[in-house]
């Protein structure tokens, strides 16, 4: 083991200086999902096939969210989508602030009707 | 896809437990499902399926325990029993006797008591012994 | 006599997932070691018949980080069985490669943690630098270092291109030398060969007599390895690592003459690979029931799928090779010092995730 812990001594760092140098991710990296909502005809078939059913869709009122806590980033949702409007990413989503602020990522489709108003 | 298994009566399993042990097999697992039952609500009967190695073929012995029944435990004739045991006491409420280590229902603890002991649907048709083959009507 | 009850686990340094064991001591010796398990129980088996079949994959392969593609690849092999669905060679051989990758990184952290749990740290280090190379091969492939996804019902979700697994087998190859240095220390490296040897004796007879599996059983002297006969690995040549001795040495010496005997594996496969396609057409649903019986790193795994002619599978049951080599170490841990504990509770490869599911 000497002769290895001698040479470890004189060899550069095995770890990055992580913020300040930051890995890029493999083209196939499973980061993370994000709808193209203009496309999207909120069929449903990605909240079916979801595993860990992090995806609700809302036919009637064309949203689509995601849970990002709770999704695995399998990409099924990618494969299934009929109008492959879902897009994956190779990036992480940023970290959440406590209570899982903003992990929820709501969707409006653009011809949504208008949300009815409170009572 | 069928595999070779032995159908028994409870009674009868310690004997054949120990025929195996006699030839050398190895244990390889003790599982078991939940059956479907005749009227919601009921408690499921459980199929216990036991498969022993020798030389590398499995050999598998099946016995159904109705709610109530008293298995005989066989991890006096192979020690690591007890483990598949206590879990499947646990996860399916089926009672054995005579286990050579008794957790006696706190191996896992689930908040759920039994939690696995959920009939099974009942199948709309009979299946298929051979896939590919028409189904049995 | 009096005795002192000292709680091991269930968290303690060296154990990679939650295990908690009572030791019974007299002084330094245990006299009995009572388990305790359960704390990372999740009940993924209740989930099977919550999701369809092909969906199903995704969780079968989260039940363990470590050995996490062949859960997949377990489970995907008893569904084709009982969809009587063949393969593609491609795909076959595809799975080959990474399940031999998988054996690579397992065995390379179990050396890391062995040397950690006798106090090595800088042996530990080294030995997972190597395994960032291993990882990177995942990420690079298959889109993940832990969990892979890339497992599914008539073979898999992307190909990996014969450039790349030609690059991949020069990469392993390449490290064949640092691999050598690292695994020489904990062969011949006289400190962690007297924490090793005699250690945790267990005769041929005795490994029989427990129902021990893969490692544990090999390093006893039986040549018992679920790769030897399954059509994946047929026209392969490579060896059964076994070993006659049966002590914790004996496993440490099994488990790297393994990790060398999946690269010589890894490079035959890329070298012939098939081209007939990654994937075969799901009709159907499964019927009937299967097992399927891998071998996995720490042995033995057996998958156990029962369908009923719906998409939702009527019993998925994994029976990992841990929860079959548990009852040993409480056997074994009869009559040890206190320190050598951690060393064998770690020498059956401890993936309690997987045990407990």
């Amino acid at each position: 083991m000497i002769p290895v812990a001698l040479a470890n001594l004189f060899k550069k760092p095995a770890t990055r200086l992580y913020p300040f140098t930051v890995r890029e991710p493999y083209a196939r990296t499973r980061g993370s999902i994000v709808l193209r909502e203009a496309e999207c005809i909120f069929c449903g078939i990605c909240q079916n096939k979801c595993p860990s059913k992090a995806i609700k869709v809302v036919r009637a009122e064309k949203t689509w969210q995601v849970d990002q806590l709770s999704c695995l980033a399998c990409m099924r949702c990618v494969e299934v989508c009929p109008k492959k409007c879902i897009e994956a990413r190779s990036a992480r989503p940023a970290p959440y602030g406590a209570d899982r602020a903003g992990s929820i990522e709501k969707k409006v489709g653009p011809a949504a009707p208008p949300a009815a108003p409170a009572k | 896809m069928s595999i070779d298994f032995t159908q028994l009566a409870a009674q009868e399993l310690l004997a054949r437990v120990q025929e195996h042990s006699a030839t050398g097999s190895r244990l390889v697992q003790i599982s078991a499902v939940a059956l479907p039952v005749a009227a919601a609500g009921d408690t499921p009967s459980i199929e216990l399926t036991y498969s022993f190695d020798k030389d590398g073929a499995l050999r598998h012995l099946r016995l159904t325990a109705a709610p109530g029944d008293k298995i005989a435990s066989i991890s006096g004739v192979y020690f690591p029993a007890f483990l598949y045991e206590n879990e499947l006491h646990e996860q399916f409420g089926v009672h054995f006797e005579g286990m050579v280590l008794d957790f006696k229902g706190s191996l896992y603890k689930t908040a759920v008591r039994v939690p696995f002991a959920v009939a099974a649907p009942v199948r709309k048709t009979p299946p298929a012994v051979n896939p590919g083959e028409p189904q049995a009507k | 006599m009096k005795t002192t009850i000292i709680p091991l686990g269930p968290q303690h340094p060296v154990l990679p997932e939650p295990l908690s064991f009572d030791l019974v001591m007299d002084n330094e010796r245990v006299l009995e070691a009572i388990p305790s398990i359960g704390f990372i129980h999740r009940g993924l088996e209740l989930l099977a018949p919550k999701r369809d079949f092909e969906e199903f994959v995704m969780i079968a392969e989260r039940i363990c980080g470590i050995c996490s593609f062949m859960h997949g690849m377990g489970f995907c092999s008893a569904v084709e069985d009982t969809l009587a669905l063949p393969l593609p060679k491609r795909a076959a051989q595809l799975r080959v490669i990474l399940a031999e990758l998988s054996r690579v990184h397992s065995h390379l952290l179990w050396l890391g943690l062995a040397a950690d749990a006798f106090g090595f740290e800088n042996l530990f280090m080294q030995t997972w630098r190597l395994r960032e190379d291993v990882l990177d091969i995942f990420e690079e492939t298959t889109g993940g270092r832990v969990i892979f996804n890339i497992v599914k019902v008539g073979g898999m979700r992307k190909d990996i291109d014969d450039a790349t697994l030609a690059r991949i087998a020069a990469k392993l190859e390449s490290m064949r030398p640092q691999l050598k240095q690292i695994t020489d220390i904990f062969l011949n490296d006289y400190t962690v060969k007297n924490r090793l040897a005699g250690l945790a004796v267990l005769t041929t007879a005795q490994a029989k007599e427990l129902c021990v599996v893969g490692p544990m059983l090999r390093a006893s002297g039986v040549a018992s390895d679920q790769r030897v006969g399954s059509p994946l690995y047929a026209g392969l040549d490579w060896q059964v690592a076994t070993e006659p001795d049966g002590d914790c040495y004996a496993r440490c010496r099994v488990r790297v003459r393994e990790i060398f005997q999946s690269i010589n594996i890894i490079s035959q496969v890329a070298r012939g690979m098939a081209a007939d396609g990654i994937a075969a057409k799901v009709t159907g649903a499964p019927n009937g029931e299967s097992f399927f019986r891998a071998e996995q790193p720490r042995g033995e795994a057996v998958y156990y799928v029962r369908g009923n002619g719906t998409r939702f599978l009527e019993r998925f049951r994994v029976r990992t090779p841990t929860f079959a080599n548990v009852p040993a170490v409480v056997k074994l841990l009869k009559g040890v010092e206190l320190a050598d504990v951690p060393t064998i509770i770690l020498t059956i490869d401890p993936c309690i995730s997987c045990m407990e599911r």
